[in-house]
């Protein structure tokens, strides 16, 4: 099985210079996993207390190629990536995302 | 140098709606945005349409800056400038410099202007010759250059000079005095706003406040190096709500007088669209993004939970309160809208309207119905474009919406129900 494969990948919309897709995980992402996807991606890791207490985490890629998002409770994730680059980024945050739950 | 972070939108929870200079905001995206413009400009051989798409916007900008320069005590040109262009990048317009703007005269380049951005990497090419995408950007903007120098509304002109659409590397607008001052009023604000309580409805666990003061906590923030807003797939603008309302009055007042009266339910038909095409890009943005995951998901157990949640969800992104009247069903909906933005907008005009009910909200409401119900947006991923949008409203509609009471007909509310049509 391609790492590809691995998850369940849907493309929402393609909007402006954007790609918009949602990845189904296994289960939320933890903490750590962020950390080491912004780690691995050179990206800026914010995450966001909502007023009615849940938490938001978003993965800023550096230079405007996108961003991936996801509610702290649930395993989608939502993941915006630059047209242009879309395919390679995807490939690449899908091998990410397999490597760092098979940890 | 005032920050973005400093422009802060005032929400007035029991009106729904969010204040900035006394003018209501509302969240739309660029689809609904250039819909509505297209629709409009398409009128330009039949009356001069520029002139509504600017000068409304004058009227607006001029009237939110000077509330906002005597709100703030600024009488400062550079710190008049300054809050200009912090406000425009606040509602997502883009970045902008006012340097090289003086008292009679000016020139503003930008190589990010929302309605420009946007067309240009998201539709077909534009026609080679015609005018530029960014009416909104110049008319606003004229409105706040007089108001930075305490210049009477309506006496700078403007016209667009380059556009992204155009192949230019920026959109560009010229400012200058004119001999005549256009025929412009200035903005009715905050206008016939009503009050209401956020409603609870019995029959589902959709909770309507945390919902609304969830969304509201949002940080909807504008990109650093563009201005504009990237969000729930889709690039959101924070624009004066009675910009939308008045330009459709505006559009149908003048086909109207143009055409006869046989060509309204051809313009009420497309700006019932706008609102359909709205409900499906921006509220189906939202529908699929990772703060519904967050916010409202967790309580969506039913179909019809969907339909609540993003009611819940108006209030905060300054477009009125929804009360539903009955549960909705796959048969149809009734709701009763309060400080539905678009009819407090028209309901204050100082003169006549033509619109007799928003047909904004009938294709909301049409839309969103559709969404659950024809698309399934509740069991299954749907991938929006065009092939989905055809599949579903190629034979016309799936709902139809009538207003049983309007506020624009002299009733005390606004009550809209929809049925289903196939």
């Amino acid at each position: 099985m391609s790492s590809t494969e691995a998850f369940s990948v849907h493309l929402v919309r393609e909007c402006a210079h954007r790609v918009k897709y949602t990845i189904d995980l296994p289960k939320p992402l933890s903490l750590p996993q962020y950390h080491k996807l912004a780690q691995q991606f050179s990206a800026q890791l914010t995450d966001a207390w909502l007023p009615d207490g849940h938490l938001l985490f978003h993965l800023r890629l550096p230079e405007g190629k996108g961003t991936l998002s996801s509610s702290a409770t649930t395993p989608t994730l939502h993941v915006v990536l630059s047209k242009k680059e879309a395919a390679a980024l995807l490939q690449a945050i899908l091998e990410a995302l397999q490597a760092a739950l098979s940890e | 140098m005032i920050r973005i972070e400093e422009v802060r939108f005032s929400a007035r929870l029991d009106r729904g709606s969010l204040i900035l200079g006394g003018e209501p905001h509302v969240v739309h995206c660029h689809y609904y945005n250039h819909f509505l413009q297209t629709s409009i400009e398409d009128a330009d051989g039949i009356y001069p349409a520029e002139s509504v798409l600017v000068g409304t916007a004058q009227e607006i900008g001029h009237s939110q800056f000077r509330n906002l320069f005597q709100e703030k005590g600024l009488r400062d040109e550079s710190a008049r400038k300054a809050l200009v262009e912090a406000v425009y990048t606040a509602l997502g317009m883009g970045k902008i410099s006012l340097e090289k703007v003086r008292a009679g005269r000016g020139e503003i380049t930008t190589p990010y202007e929302h309605y420009a951005y946007t067309y240009a990497v998201t539709f077909p090419p534009r026609p080679k010759g015609k005018r530029g995408v960014a009416y909104f950007s110049q008319g606003y903007l004229a409105g706040a250059i007089e108001a930075i120098y305490d210049l009477p509304l309506g006496s700078m002109g403007s016209r667009q000079t380059a556009c992204l659409t155009q192949g230019d590397p920026y959109v560009r607008w010229e400012f200058f005095r004119l001999d005549q001052p256009l025929p412009l009023q200035p903005s009715v604000g905050e206008g016939q706003f009503q009050t209401a309580s956020l409603p609870q409805p019995q029959d589902t666990r959709v909770p309507f406040q945390p919902i609304r003061d969830a969304v509201l906590g949002l940080p909807l923030n504008p990109d650093p190096e563009t201005g504009l807003i990237e969000a729930f797939d889709v690039v959101l603008t924070r624009l004066p709500g009675n910009y939308y309302s008045l330009i459709s009055e505006r559009h149908y007042q003048h086909m109207l007088s143009a055409v006869g009266p046989d060509v309204a339910p051809l313009v009420l038909d497309m700006l019932i669209e706008s609102g359909h095409v709205c409900a499906f890009n921006t509220l189906g943005g939202i529908m699929s993004s990772a703060e519904w995951d967050a916010v409202v998901r967790p309580y969506l157990d039913m179909p019809e939970d969907w339909l609540y949640g993003i009611i819940a969800i108006m209030p905060a992104i300054g477009w009125g309160i929804v009360e539903p009247l009955r549960r909705p069903s796959p048969e149809g909906w009734r709701v009763a809208l309060h400080n539905w933005y678009e009819s407090t907008a028209i309901a204050s005009l100082p003169n006549d309207h033509a619109l007799t009910h928003s047909p904004f909200a009938e294709g909301i409401l049409n839309g969103i119905l559709a969404l659950v119900y024809k698309a399934g947006i509740h069991e299954k991923k749907l991938t929006f474009d065009g092939a989905l949008y055809k599949s579903l409203f190629q034979t016309g509609r799936a709902y139809e919406s009538k207003f049983l009471q309007s506020r624009l007909q002299g009733d005390t509310a606004d009550m809209v129900e929809a049925n289903v049509l196939h």
